[in-house]
């Protein structure tokens, strides 16, 4: 697709000379805002690899990439050559800002381009100060040459190789930038323990191939994980943990290491629940058995890391063999294990399918209790936006309608609730926020502000519903003026939409109602009092582990609902309508009624996280709903592959999570969505993980036999 | 007498200052394999596109079943009863084959949005599927369910938008230019297809075509248009003979042949 234009003259293509040449040009406004200056002072590797570096190499690296990819030839010197070329004219980007320095004081340099840092004597002249500049500058230029060979060497070998030293490499700069969040998470102990047990499990399964009885065959996954958490519980009673940290599974550490019954019986059956997660991986479709693997692999470094404190260099190494290979090695065995789902009888895949629901809920339970508060935050974020990602997918990934104002229903949810839950002149009569002139009814607005909880105001489960009702109402009514709007139009009066809404949350005249820029807080949490059961049974969701729970029921139920509507009638005529609207209209699509479903669905899951996230905020602010809210949605759904559920989970944690956990990258964040968008769609243009075809006619129904369905797992 | 299934009384199309269709009368009754014929640009598609509500006339009525439908929207029109192709095949490209067909069957189909979000629609959705499928073995593209639809080689498009159109379970299908593109081998092929689609399902067929043996092999009638205005109508027989069809297909008019004798 790419490839369309690409004439050759001699070895050079004309894509290597377009795309180095965008590249050059985001380079030359990276280094102009200062991108190395802010990266130098943070470390992948301790003491060994700083940021910038990684940013230097990235920066040379991807347009060779790019243009090595786009190359025709089978060649691997054609591809070495042009990825050469393309690192080449990359780096003269980086010198031509060297060279302004030079000519240009730093003062007015850094007048114009505030975030401008100093690059000379820097990453970017590898080290030569003023002095000796001419060799800085031919030294970047030959590096330059060499990654540029180098990346176009890795592009020639085989698909997989070329795939795990990436990878290798990608996993090893991203621990190493969390390294500082990540390194407590998992014990020691815990990861060889969990490990040991999965691959215990994974082992039985193996083992007992020929068992023909799939029950059988769990039971003795779960004895095998057992019994990896009884050695551990052994180990751990003779004191050999003491130094690096308990066993987390058994719950309080000194009680495992005391021994006492009841939590080293919940130990062992965490193991063994874990040993049955390996045995079943073994016959389960490529991607649970993959990513079943990639987890452990990761559980087993977070160990390491707990050991090593920091990115070590012997951290690093081992991240980078242990991501390389096991992208080398895990496929072939997901194809085997793939192998084995397919051959089982309908009944027996369902049973499989339905145990990995429940263990991956399992895990996904239990997560925050090893995550900690700060990646729960993160992952409560990815998720809000996940769950937004899946609502717009429905209007631009099915209907093909570009809406630009999303956070506009994100909005209208999140107001909705905090103005049912909180004090306000809804609520109670009273303005909050203004000082009331009439004593008397001051008197009594004081009094009802100051005890609030308990004036006719709805509980976070009351208000929830309504303002997902509210969001997709008001999303269907401001769908009817744009009915007949097509692409670019409607794009443009969608952004009006959401630019207005947050226009009104600032305004005066909605002041008393919205609060204008003060918002409304606090907005309180939800709580789930079920004391009449039982008098302990009072949750407060308080936390971001606790809100993580409301977030993780969400992603769950949008995603179930958009993938049912999504092979459904109405999901068929809203893509037939982004194919072809005059067509799809033509075989009986009525497009008034498909559109506003479209605009109401995709709304109603923007309030339902904008709820959410005002009790998890504690209060809202109109600052939260600006268009770039709009923009990042959209960039992830685009990212992950437009009508992709899947791709939307990889494109929130790419683009929202990332970010938030590479704090450097916070300034460059639209400059890095714009790069990985352009990238994304020229190596993919489909997105990273498009979405499926749906196989129908082997949905048919096939009439039972009557014969008994062989037995094997 | 039977009634006729579609009767088009005195139609006229303008786009500004060309009038595309010029009063037109024309009648089809049922069971009829009906044909249009014309020089390029004789107004044929877009009296088509006059029959499925694509445009609405500038003047005229059109009745379908008995019942006036000028001027309504194009689904409400499909769900009368009238299904089409296109002259350049306008399949969803990006959805499988079967999913285009189930696509057609919109109007027969009930499920709303809460009965797939509760699970309630799968003996609607599997029913369904085994239609399309049966369908798809009719037009000869078993087995071709899960490819994607701009994936399929040209010929086999054209009979997936004829599967499409009759997943509606038209009444009248109008078929636009049908053998386009096609060789004489696939051009037999169809037309023995389309009389298939007559004789086994009873449909009413309309079809425009530049094919003139396969016009003159299966019609019962053909009308013949010219510059937006019917100037001929008649068995193939007929309109073979006729001389105003034959100075309209090579080209000359009266008003030359006037002038020419002037000289
Ligand atoms: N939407 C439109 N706007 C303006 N003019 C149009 C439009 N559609 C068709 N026309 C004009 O109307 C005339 C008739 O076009 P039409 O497509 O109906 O011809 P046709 O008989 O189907 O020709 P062909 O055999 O080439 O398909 C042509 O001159 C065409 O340019
Ligand atoms: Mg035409």
């Amino acid at each position: 697709m790419m490839n369309q234009n690409n004439l050759r003259f001699g070895f050079l293509e004309t894509n290597t000379l377009r795309y180095s040449f965008y590249a050059a040009i985001a380079i030359f406004i990276l280094t102009l805002t200062g991108i190395f200056g802010t990266f130098a002072q943070r470390d992948v590797i301790q003491d060994t690899l700083s940021l910038d570096l990684v940013a230097l190499v990235l920066v040379i690296g991807v347009p060779a990439l790019v243009a090595g990819r786009s190359s025709q030839s089978d060649k691997p010197v054609i591809t070495i050559l042009n990825s050469a070329i393309a690192g080449l004219i990359a780096a003269t980007a980086v010198i031509l800002v060297v060279l302004l320095e030079t000519i240009v004081p730093q003062e007015e340099l850094m007048f114009v381009f505030n975030n401008y840092r100093p690059i000379i004597g820097g990453v970017a002249t590898l080290g030569a100060g003023q002095d000796n500049l001419i060799m800085g500058i031919l030294g970047l230029l030959a590096l330059s040459l060499i990654l540029g060979g180098i990346v176009g060497g890795i592009l020639s070998l085989p698909q997989r190789w070329m795939l795990a030293i990436l990878s290798g490499l990608g996993s090893m700069v991203i621990i190493g930038l969390m390294a500082g969040q990540i390194r407590n998470l998992v014990t020691p102990s815990d990861a060889l323990g969990v490990v040991g047990a999965f691959v215990a499990g994974y082992g039985a399964g193996y083992a007992t191939r020929t068992i023909a009885n799939p029950w059988l065959r769990r039971l003795l996954g779960f004895i095998a994980g057992g019994a990896v958490g009884i050695v551990f519980l052994v180990l751990g009673n003779t004191g050999a943990f003491a130094q690096n940290g308990a066993l987390l599974l058994g719950g309080d550490p000194s009680i495992i290491m005391g021994g006492a019954v009841n939590s080293s019986l919940t130990m062992i059956i965490g193991f063994g629940i874990v040993g049955l997660a390996g045995l079943i991986v073994t016959s389960a479709s490529s991607f649970v058995h993959n990513s079943a693997i990639f987890l452990a692999v990761v559980f087993a470094l977070l160990g390491m890391l707990n050991v090593q404190q920091r990115m070590t260099v012997i951290m690093a190494i081992v991240t980078f063999i242990a991501f390389a290979a096991a992208t080398i090695f895990i496929p072939p065995l997901g194809t085997q294990s793939n192998k084995q789902y397919r051959t089982l009888s309908p009944q027996q895949k369902r049973s499989i399918d339905v145990i990995t629901g429940v263990l991956a809920l399992v895990l996904a339970l239990v997560a925050p209790v090893f995550m900690g508060q700060y990646i729960t935050n993160v992952l409560d974020l990815v998720m809000l936006y996940i769950i937004m990602g899946i609502g717009l997918n429905v209007m631009v990934g099915y209907a093909g309608l570009l809406d630009l104002g999303y956070v506009a229903s994100f909005a209208i949810g999140a107001y909705t609730s905090a103005i049912l839950t909180t004090p306000s002149i809804f609520t109670t009569g009273c303005i909050p926020f203004e000082p009331i002139a009439d004593a008397r009814y001051a008197e009594m607005c004081t009094g009802i502000l100051t005890n609030w909880q308990g004036v006719g105001i709805l509980t976070f489960w009351q208000a929830w519903p309504i303002a997902i009702v509210v969001s997709a109402f008001t999303g269907m009514a401001l769908g009817v003026p744009v009915l007949r709007l097509r692409g670019d139009y409607l794009a443009i009066v969608t952004l009006g939409f959401g630019e207005m809404t947050r226009v009104l949350t600032r305004a005066q005249i909605t002041a008393p109602v919205l609060g204008a820029a003060q918002g409304i807080s606090p907005v309180p949490f939800p709580v789930i009092d079920l004391t009449s059961l039982n008098p302990d049974w009072y949750f407060e969701l308080s936390n971001a582990s606790t809100i993580y729970y409301l977030y993780i029921f969400s992603v769950l139920a949008a995603a179930l609902v958009v993938w049912r509507l999504s092979g459904s009638r109405l999901g068929r005529a809203w893509r037939a309508m982004k194919a072809d609207e005059d067509v799809a209209q033509a075989m009986g699509v009525p497009l008034v009624r498909t559109k506003l479903l479209a605009f109401g669905v995709s709304s109603a899951f923007a309030g339902l996280g904008g709820a959410i996230f005002a009790a998890q905020l504690r209060g809202i602010f109109p600052d939260s709903f600006t268009l770039l809210v709009s923009i990042n949605v959209l960039s992830l759904i685009i990212i992950g592959g437009l009508g992709s559920i899947p791709g939307v989970v990889v494109g929130a944690l790419m683009l929202v999570g990332l970010p938030e956990v590479l704090r450097e990258i916070q300034d460059y964040r639209l400059l890095v969505f714009g790069v990985l968008l352009v990238v994304v769609m020229l190596l993919k243009p489909d997105g990273l993980i498009p979405p499926p075809i749906r196989q129908l006619s082997k949905q048919q129904k096939v009439p039972q036999s009557a014969s008994p369905q062989p037995n094997t797992q | 007498m039977d009634q006729p299934l579609l009767n088009v009384i005195d139609v006229t199309k303008q786009f500004g200052g060309l009038t595309a269709v010029n009063s037109i009368d024309l009648s089809i009754k049922p069971g009829l394999i009906a044909s249009l014929i014309g020089p390029n640009g004789a107004g044929k598609t877009t009296f088509f596109n006059c029959v499925t509500g694509f445009y609405t006339p500038n003047e005229g009525k059109i009745i379908f079943d008995d019942r006036p439908i000028q001027g309504m929207s194009t689904d409400k029109i499909a769900k009368r009863g009238i299904a089409r192709t296109y002259q350049n095949i306008r399949l969803f490209g990006d959805m499988t084959v079967l999913e285009n067909i189930l696509v057609g069957m919109h109007h027969r189909l009930t499920a709303g949005m809460w009965r797939p979000i509760l699970g309630l629609d799968r003996a609607e959705e599997a029913d369904a599927i085994t239609e399309a499928i049966r369908l798809l073995e009719f037009v000869g593209l078993e087995g071709q369910g899960d490819y994607m639809a701009a994936n399929l080689p040209y010929g086999m498009q054209r009979r997936l938008e004829i599967a499409r159109a009759l997943a509606s379970k038209p009444k009248l299908l109008l078929l636009d230019e049908p053998t386009a593109g096609m060789n004489p081998i696939e051009t037999d092929t169809m037309m023995a297809f389309i009389r298939q689609l007559r004789d086994e399902l009873g449909l009413t067929i309309f079809l425009i075509e530049h094919d003139m043996k396969l016009v003159m092999t299966i019609s019962d009638q053909v009308s013949v248009m010219d510059y937006g205005r019917k100037i001929a109508e008649g068995t193939p027989k007929e309109i073979q003979n006729d001389p105003t069809v034959i100075a309209a297909y090579l080209g000359t008019n009266i008003e030359d042949e006037e002038m020419e004798a002037e000289a």
